[in-house]
């Protein structure tokens, strides 16, 4: 069954639903490559409890306990949360996700199964069970988790980078996407980073070890951590797969993406030299303090690089297929003559407060079009944005989106609506006063807009220059 | 038939199944929890296997509940992405609250002094009830919601038009009935040892199923005129209760070393029995599942579908080893 023109659009206040997403997906992806760094993490000190390290066994006996109580029940109800706050957000690219991919979903699902069994078999009977059963349980669940990362990988970098899946629709083509391997190489080595800096806060929390303990297996833990090396060679890698125009964001294009591309790149830097010189290198024991700090900058890297990972997909959802506010490329122009509203079934809240019919349908396109990244007066708000505009200023501005800015998606609507939403912007930067005339009956802007509309094409930003 | 339809029933059933145990048995928990027990008497064997095992059956609940929550998408996401827009907040609520039952199973298990104290014993598996009872709520509000669009538009406009609690108790009895078989059914599969060498506790567990049966069939009653009005379903639905009843007859006379084995069979041909059943009610009675029967969704076949068949096989040959692997090396002295 394919989508509905029309969602209900929730309304967050002076939030928008990036953020929801983005908080719910930061943390969500922090405890999910937890877990899978986890599992090897297990595996590498059982295999060290093998060779007679009976500290190793016992660090990983609690550890266990820290890793179910983390990721089993806060990691995977934050997975439930993900698809619940993505649906809040985009029905329409969730759908289209899980049209193109359930069945690798399901595969994923499989694994997941076997990560929960082999886990919940370990944290049970673990004291209870030989050196080459818990080998063979760790290698289960350190696998499965990993296998679980790989389907999703592909899945979520498809979004970015489709490749060829655009002209041949195959589902492998989609999954092995451009950026599907320096994506995985690096959430790969995230995952084993964040599981070892855990380890050495756990280590360090634990009442239960010595100080001369504590440092033990902090150089136990240490070497785990030396993959961070290569994760700046990783991270080129990755940007040269990306599209032209979403690499220009991050190197200027956007002072935002840039920022967050500094921050990213900063706190890993530090967060590796600091690593592999004083932790592996110098075998220097940490306090407290600083192993929370650490795991801290993790986050942060980890948070900056979701956000700069999403954000380089502007204009779109899945790039070439959907834009950010659930309408496909091929449906601007049917939505230029069609409109944007027209058979929107669900009315206005506060209709009542709204001085005429031109307004309420001026606030139906905002909810419509521009809801999904713009508050009124909150996060991203358009009163503030659009305040310095003049009218015509503004008409052309929306008429010509994409040139406006580039990683805005095309104006679907027609002309009328689009005068709708301006003399809406007015009334609000106008503090919202109880009359406003109408402008509905003065066919000269419209025939303007028209035009705008026309030279700005159907297309995304980015392929304006090329034509 | 929909392969995606069946995935649909053979996941949701055995989620519905652990989360009605865990629903039921923490209100069985704090309902043992009431009782004064004399000074030095041995723990009540129900209360420590439910105390034990609440935890990881919530845990099967929530993986369970990941294939149900992508096979819905398949098959009536729009309907089931209104209702998740429609309710918002009001639904997302069961994140916390799913999350703070979860951790309130973990506290109880502890062991941790304080926890043994009667308040505590009484307190944290109710309020664990409440957290998983609410999520229940929400689940059936959504699933309801999604099936009548005709009041979509009205409910976005002023939400005293989303379905009300006289609406979900129907669903919510069926919920409940079913969460009492399961628990009852599972206790004997987990105690099969000792419920064979005590009457009362056999009897007890029997009277639950039995009570769980009730609350089920007044649910059903409730729901045949609005929805599942087909006889098929129904005759399906009554012949599984019967066997249902035909089990505990069976293991109330089996000999003492017979339960386990009646019990351990038992239960897993009521579980099969109910995805069969759950299936053909659900695509005769409910219109977006005819919907999906008669639709061809895309992918149903191709190399996707043939390598989650093969992994779908693989994982359970590897959980079926570990199981196996485990339980053998238990005896076994540690190294």
């Amino acid at each position: 069954m394919q989508d509905p023109t029309h969602y209900p659009v929730s309304e967050f206040g002076p939030a928008i639903p990036g953020m929801v997403i983005g908080g719910m997906g930061i943390v969500h992806v922090f405890v999910a490559q937890f877990a899978v760094g986890a599992g090897a993490l297990l595996l590498w000190l059982e295999r060290a409890a093998g060779r007679g390290d009976a500290l190793a066994r016992r660090f990983s006996d609690g550890f266990f306990l820290f890793l179910v109580l983390v990721s089993f029940v806060f990691g995977a109800l934050t997975g439930v949360g993900m698809w619940l706050t993505a649906v809040q957000v985009s029905a329409p690219t969730i759908g289209a996700m899980v049209r193109e991919f359930h069945w690798l979903w399901a595969t994923e699902w499989c694994f997941f199964l076997l990560e929960v069994v082999s886990g919940y078999l370990f944290f049970r009977y673990r004291r209870r069970l030989p050196h080459r059963t818990r080998v063979a349980l760790l290698t289960l669940y350190a696998v499965s988790s990993w296998l679980s990362l790989f389907l999703i990988n592909g899945i979520l970098s498809w979004q970015l980078t489709p490749g060829e899946w655009l002209q041949t629709g195959s589902l492998w083509h989609g999954f092995f996407n451009p950026s599907f391997w320096p994506s995985l190489v690096y959430r790969t080595l995230v995952a084993w980073t964040l599981a070892a800096l855990a380890a050495v806060l756990v280590a360090q929390l634990a009442p239960a070890f010595s100080a001369a303990e504590r440092a033990r297996l902090q150089r136990a833990i240490a070497p785990f951590l030396a993959p961070m090396l290569v994760m700046p060679i990783v991270g080129l890698w990755f940007v040269s797969v990306l599209p032209a125009d979403s690499r220009g964001w991050l190197l200027g294009g956007s002072v935002a993406m840039t920022m967050f591309l500094a921050i990213a790149v900063g706190a890993s830097t530090l967060l590796g030299l600091y690593a592999v010189v004083v932790l592996w290198w110098r075998r220097v024991a940490i306090d407290r303090a600083t192993a929370a700090l650490l795991l801290a900058l993790a986050f942060a890297a980890t948070g900056a690089g979701e956000f700069v990972r999403e954000g380089v997909r502007k204009p779109f959802t899945i790039r070439h297929v959907l834009y950010s506010n659930a309408v496909t490329p091929t449906d601007v122009a049917r939505m230029r003559i069609e409109g944007a509203v027209a058979d929107d079934p669900y009315p206005v809240r506060g209709a009542e407060h709204l001085p005429n019919d031109q307004l309420i349908l001026g606030q139906r396109v905002f909810r419509r079009l521009c809801a999904v990244c713009h508050s009124i007066e909150g996060a991203n708000g358009v009163r503030h944005l659009t305040a310095t505009w003049t009218t015509d200023q503004l008409r052309m501005n929306l008429a010509q989106l994409q040139r406006t800015k580039s990683f805005m998606p095309p104006f679907a609507g027609t002309p009328t609506e689009l005068e709708a939403l301006v003399q809406w912007l007015r009334w609000i930067a106008a503090d919202r006063p109880r009359d406003w005339p109408t402008t509905s009956g003065d066919p000269a802007p419209l025939a303007q807009i028209r035009t705008w509309l026309d030279q700005a094409g159907t297309g995304p930003g980015g392929s304006v220059e090329h034509k | 038939m929909n392969l995606h339809a069946w995935l649909y029933q053979a996941t949701l059933v055995p989620h519905a199944l652990c989360a009605g145990y865990v629903t039921v048995g923490s209100l069985w928990l704090a309902g043992l929890g009431l009782r004064r027990a004399p000074e030095g008497a041995a723990a009540d064997p129900i209360a420590e296997l439910l105390r034990d095992w609440l935890p990881f059956v919530l845990g099967l609940a929530i993986t369970f509940g990941v294939g149900p929550l992508l096979f819905v998408q398949l098959l009536d996401g729009p309907a089931f992405y209104t209702a998740n827009l429609l309710l918002s907040h009001r639904f997302m609520a069961l994140l916390p609250a799913l999350m703070i039952g979860f951790y309130l199973l973990y506290v109880q298990k502890s062991g941790w002094r304080w926890t043994k104290t009667r308040v505590a014993r009484v307190a944290l598996p109710a309020s664990a009830f409440a957290c998983f009872a609410f999520t229940a709520w929400s689940w059936s509000r959504n699933h309801l919601l999604a099936q009548r669009p005709s009041t979509w538009p009205a409910a976005y406009a002023d939400p005293s038009a989303l379905p009300q609690a006289a609406d979900l108790l129907p669903r919510l009895m069926l919920f409940f009935g079913l969460g009492l078989q399961a628990t009852a059914l599972l206790l004997l599969v987990q105690a099969g040892r000792i419920v064979a060498a005590d009457a009362r506790l056999r009897a007890r567990l029997a009277g639950a199923a039995g009570l769980g049966l009730a609350v089920l069939l007044a649910g059903g009653w409730f729901l045949l005129p609005d929805e599942v009005r087909h006889r098929p379903p129904l005759v399906a639905l009554g012949v599984a209760q019967v066997a249902l009843l035909a089990g505990w007859l069976m293991v109330s006379v089996a000999d003492r070393d017979g339960v386990l084995g009646w019990a351990v069979g038992w239960a897993l041909g009521w579980v099969v029995g109910l995805i069969a059943t759950a299936t053909i009610a659900s695509i005769g009675a409910l219109a977006w599942m005819r919907r999906a029967g008669n639709q061809q969704t895309e992918g149903t076949a191709g190399s996707g579908a043939i390598l989650f068949g093969a992994v779908l096989i693989t994982v359970a040959i590897a959980i079926a080893w570990a199981v196996r692997r485990v339980v053998r090396d238990l005896g076994q002295p540690t190294d």
